[in-house]
């Protein structure tokens, strides 16, 4: 309990811009008027923001939790495995992100400005997988972060192929609108994801002679 | 000025080679490269178009692309070099032994980004290279060096600058967010009355080369079709314009810092 309370505590950056940013995105979402010609942009906003920025920082945020440190080798010797610790931290960035996406999924359906209904799926049940639809997504993105800094041992690099498949996913996103096209998304999803992760942990029982390569102090 | 010119020639060899041995930069580049592939712009697509359009228009979109992906890794590659001289602790070291703060920092700017540019030129020079024996015709070697000049190495000077010069004064990770932000927002999204949202996607400001692009060799990318020759040069000027001041404010704003502890 000691080491979660000391991991939150070296997180507190993320966690306030966490809340920073929940807050601004309400204040976007809420107050930018009513007016029909307005509403696409909300819409569109609102998708952005719940789909693709909130988890790209969520992601970014992983990979600065799982960047090499002065202390790796500190870190090793203690009881609790280095392994744990950065799944740790993957859990609180979690945590705290995955809330933010509920509570702005929450309002943007209250406002009536979420453009996606799942066909074929009753309201409330529709809701539901939507919000675990978008959970996948930040979900993914920390994943994808996380495992590309541990395994290039970098986390520019990491944060770089990140953005790039942020990107790729954003797009597939925005095209996958057919159920087929959107369960497919997910699965894909769901398997990269655990495909990168599964590596990663992996990789993280190496030897720590390699780790972090010269020259990433970040 | 002795003194300053070796300070400045010792703090670009250093960056260079410090940036240049990182594995993890080179193994990105690698993987932007097979990404861009099925890109609209991409390798295959070069070289399945060129024999039917002009090949500046190919080779327009071939930069644009490069630099569309590209500079995502030069911004984040750049982003952790002011920070790392904090974290390993030598910019004590160096506020107390030398006086050559400016050449230092630009040294800096010009070693740093010279090595990130070394992958991404070899990617580009690979497109080019192909295209030219696919074309087999050595003009393209020739255009592709215009191409480079005009709208990879503005964009990269841009974007090198201010990812030197931000994380002077944010967190690395929430720079690295918004530039991503930004890059999207101001460069690929269509220009504003084509899309919901305000840009500045389409202006003289567009680091991704699309003004340049338009202006300068009349070919049309992300959205923009229309843009006059000397809004094109203004663009091709402005952009390593604002680099140079980003600099030269970065070097001022270190001082007034100094001068504060």
């Amino acid at each position: 309990m000691r080491q979660w309370a000391v991991e939150a505590r070296l997180l507190y950056w993320s966690v306030k811009l966490a809340l920073l940013l929940l807050v601004a995105c309400l204040a976007l979402l809420i107050g930018g008027g009513t007016a029909s010609g307005i509403q696409p942009a909300r819409i569109f906003l609102a998708w952005l923001i719940i789909r693709g920025l909130l988890p790209l920082l969520a992601g970014i945020l992983a990979a600065q939790g799982a960047s090499p440190e002065l202390v790796r080798e500190l870190h090793s010797t203690m009881p609790i495995p280095f392994r744990c610790v950065l799944l740790m931290r993957l859990a609180i960035i979690a945590g705290v992100y995955g809330i933010s996406v509920i509570i702005l999924y929450i309002f943007a359906r209250l406002l009536a400005i979420w453009p996606l209904a799942i066909p074929g799926i009753s309201r409330p049940l529709s809701d539901l997988v939507n919000i675990i639809g978008c959970l996948m997504v930040l979900g993914w993105c920390m994943v994808v972060g996380w495992s590309a800094t541990v395994l290039l041992r970098s986390s520019a690099a990491g944060r770089v192929l990140l953005s790039l498949v942020w990107f790729c996913m954003l797009v597939a996103s925005a095209i996958a609108m057919s159920p087929k096209a959107w369960w497919l998304l997910q699965i894909g999803l769901l398997l990269s994801g655990g495909l990168g992760l599964w590596w990663a942990w992996r990789s993280l029982y190496e030897p720590v002679n390699d780790w972090p390569a010269q020259g990433e102090w970040e | 000025m002795s003194y300053q010119l070796a300070v400045w020639r010792g703090a670009i060899r250093a960056e260079f080679r410090m940036q240049i041995q990182r594995r993890a930069m080179w193994f990105t580049f690698a993987l932007l490269t097979i990404v861009a592939l099925p890109f609209r712009g991409g390798l295959p697509e070069i070289l399945t178009v060129a024999p039917h359009t002009s090949i500046v228009a190919v080779l327009c979109q071939w930069s644009v692309l490069v630099n569309f992906l590209g500079m995502i890794g030069v911004a984040f590659f750049m982003a952790d070099r002011l920070p790392r001289d904090h974290i390993v602790r030598v910019d004590e070291l160096f506020a107390s032994v030398a006086d050559g703060l400016a050449a230092r920092l630009v040294g800096k700017y010009l070693g740093g980004l010279a090595a990130v540019m070394v992958p991404l030129t070899l990617w580009y020079g690979c497109g080019v290279a192909s295209l030219s024996l696919h074309m087999q015709d050595l003009t393209v070697i020739v255009l592709g060096i215009v191409t480079y000049c005009a709208i990879v190495i503005p964009g990269a000077l841009f974007v090198g600058a201010f990812s030197l010069a931000c994380p002077a004064v944010l967190w690395v990770p929430l720079y690295q967010f918004l530039f991503v932000g930004y890059w999207l927002w101001g460069n690929a999204f269509p220009p504003y009355p084509h899309f919901p949202i305000i840009t500045l996607s389409g202006t003289m400001l567009t680091p991704v080369g699309s003004a340049i692009s338009v202006g300068l060799f009349h070919v049309p990318a992300f959205g923009l079709y229309h843009l006059s020759l000397a809004e094109g040069i203004a663009s091709l000027c402005l952009l390593p314009g604002i680099a140079i001041g980003t600099v030269l404010l970065l070097t001022i704003f270190i001082r007034w810092q100094m001068t504060q502890q």
